[in-house]
């Protein structure tokens, strides 16, 4: 009884995590982010490095978890004069901050989507973020992986990490991140 | 708002905002500071005060302690002011050991989150060459007689602030080419301020402050924003060019002709380096920094 007692306490100190574990595939996943450019269009802009753990139980999946880490310096926007403005310190700093992550912490299940909420870490700040997270059927791939895909997005407010250059003048505030993964099953 | 008025409210922030705060700083202070600091340590607070003033109004306050290493030049000139005005008038060992204490304080903060890119070797290489930066710095801007310390010193600092500035907006970061500008306008004020103060002048606390924020400056231009190699060298050349007022006729020179060789001086590798920019940079690639 005593052994179950202490058992139970060492389980109840980690998160019920429970599911298929997915590693991200960078070379088949997509990080865009939008923000308006004069008030009037939205500009586009991809990163081109991604990595990550999905945990997915298609049973349960509000037990799941989301880790995706992203490449601060991999910014793309079809313009390496912009590109290296956006690596600098007017927006992700890339060389102090070189990644920015988020880790779930909750998710609901609302209708076919997840509401994903959890840390988003961007500039060395760290606030949550929910994103809405469609989750695809699976797939056989080469070698007979089973693959899995992961449609996301929100919409941030960029300020809130401390990255202000252009609000107010050209460039908005709020940034809205689509990101498209793709899961190969551990 | 529209660009016009972003580009007008940006240089009042960083070019005019500055002028005022380094002249009104410098000549409070002048007021209120004891004999043996109203000359040399109101000019390092004017410059200070220009420059911070101009900081957190472009960049904002980002809180204590710091986040992002830029956030913490302001700081680190402060630490100058203090350590300077406390124990900066007594003789060039403390003067020296002084500038290794600041020195250590910038090189930590600044190269400390380069660890992952740079192994040990190229680490001590950098850190090797920075300190010999600083040190030249030192015997450059403590090197000038005590009596040639006059107004075109000012001028000497705006001219290496302003290409500082130069090379980091041509070459990726309005933000710190506007607070590079903050310290050259800052300077400004001070030679404004100089015209009816005759007593300010740049000593070992001016020196100092002026010191840090241009190798906190240059270091963040570098490593961080990226700026090529060549521009940053050729800015960071400006700041030798007081050495030239060491040559025997430029000594007993009057006001203008030391302050127009001392500039033109200083500004000929500024001139290199914005012709290496203008020349390096892809003609297909019109991105206007989010203007």
């Amino acid at each position: 009884m005593k052994y179950a007692a202490i058992l139970l306490s060492v389980f109840a100190l980690f998160p019920a995590v429970a599911g298929d574990v997915f590693n991200v595939d960078g070379g088949h996943s997509s990080i865009v982010f939008s923000v308006k450019h004069n008030n009037i269009a939205d500009f586009y802009g991809r990163f081109n490095k991604v990595d990550g753990t999905i945990t997915y139980d298609a049973g349960n999946p509000t037990a799941g978890s989301f880790e995706i880490t992203i490449d601060a310096g991999s910014v793309d926007t079809n313009s390496d004069r912009r590109d290296k403005h956006l690596r600098n310190a007017d927006f992700f700093n890339a060389v102090q901050f070189p990644e920015v992550t988020f880790k779930s912490t909750s998710i609901k299940q609302k209708g076919d989507a997840l509401h994903v909420t959890g840390d988003f870490t961007m500039l060395g700040k760290t606030k949550p973020v929910t994103f809405e997270i469609t989750v695809s059927d699976t797939a056989q791939g080469r070698g007979g992986t089973t693959l899995r895909g992961f449609n996301a997005k929100t919409t941030i407010k960029r300020s809130e990490w401390g990255m202000t250059y252009g609000i107010g003048g050209s460039l908005g505030d709020e940034v809205t991140i689509i990101a498209s993964l793709e899961g190969i099953h551990k | 708002m529209q660009s016009t008025e972003m580009i007008v409210e940006q240089l009042f922030k960083s070019a005019v905002l500055p002028v005022i705060a380094g002249g009104a700083g410098a000549f409070l202070s002048s007021r209120i500071l004891p004999d043996r600091l109203r000359g040399d340590g109101a000019a390092a607070v004017g410059m200070l005060a220009g420059f911070a003033v101009s900081f957190y109004a472009v960049a904002g306050f980002g809180g204590f302690p710091p986040v992002r290493v830029d956030q913490w030049v302001p700081f680190l000139g402060l630490a100058a002011v203090i350590l300077f005005a406390i124990a900066g008038h007594k003789n060039t060992a403390i003067r020296g050991i002084l500038h290794l204490v600041l020195m250590a304080g910038v090189l930590w903060i600044f190269y400390k989150p380069l660890g992952r890119l740079y192994n040990t070797w190229e680490m001590i290489m950098w850190i090797g060459g920075s300190i010999a930066v600083w040190a030249a710095l030192w015997l450059s801007w403590e090197g000038v007689e005590e009596s040639e310390r006059h107004k075109e010193l000012f001028l000497a600092m705006v001219v290496t602030a302003t290409g500082i500035s130069l090379v980091s907006v041509m070459d990726g970061s309005a933000l710190i080419g506007q607070v590079s500008g903050a310290l050259a306008a800052s300077c400004g004020g001070l030679f404004l301020a100089s015209l009816f103060l005759p007593g300010l002048r740049i000593g070992p606390t001016g020196a100092a402050v002026f010191i840090t924020l241009t190798v906190g400056l240059l270091l963040n231009t570098y490593h961080y924003v990226e700026v090529h190699a060549v521009a940053s060298v050729l800015a960071l050349s400006a700041g030798f060019a007081i050495n030239i007022l060491r040559l025997p006729f430029l000594r007993e020179a009057g006001l203008i002709k030391r302050s127009v060789v001392v500039c033109a001086v200083g500004l000929a590798p500024i001139v290199a380096a914005v012709v290496f920019l203008l020349t390096g940079a892809p003609p297909e690639d019109e991105y206007d920094y989010g203007y």
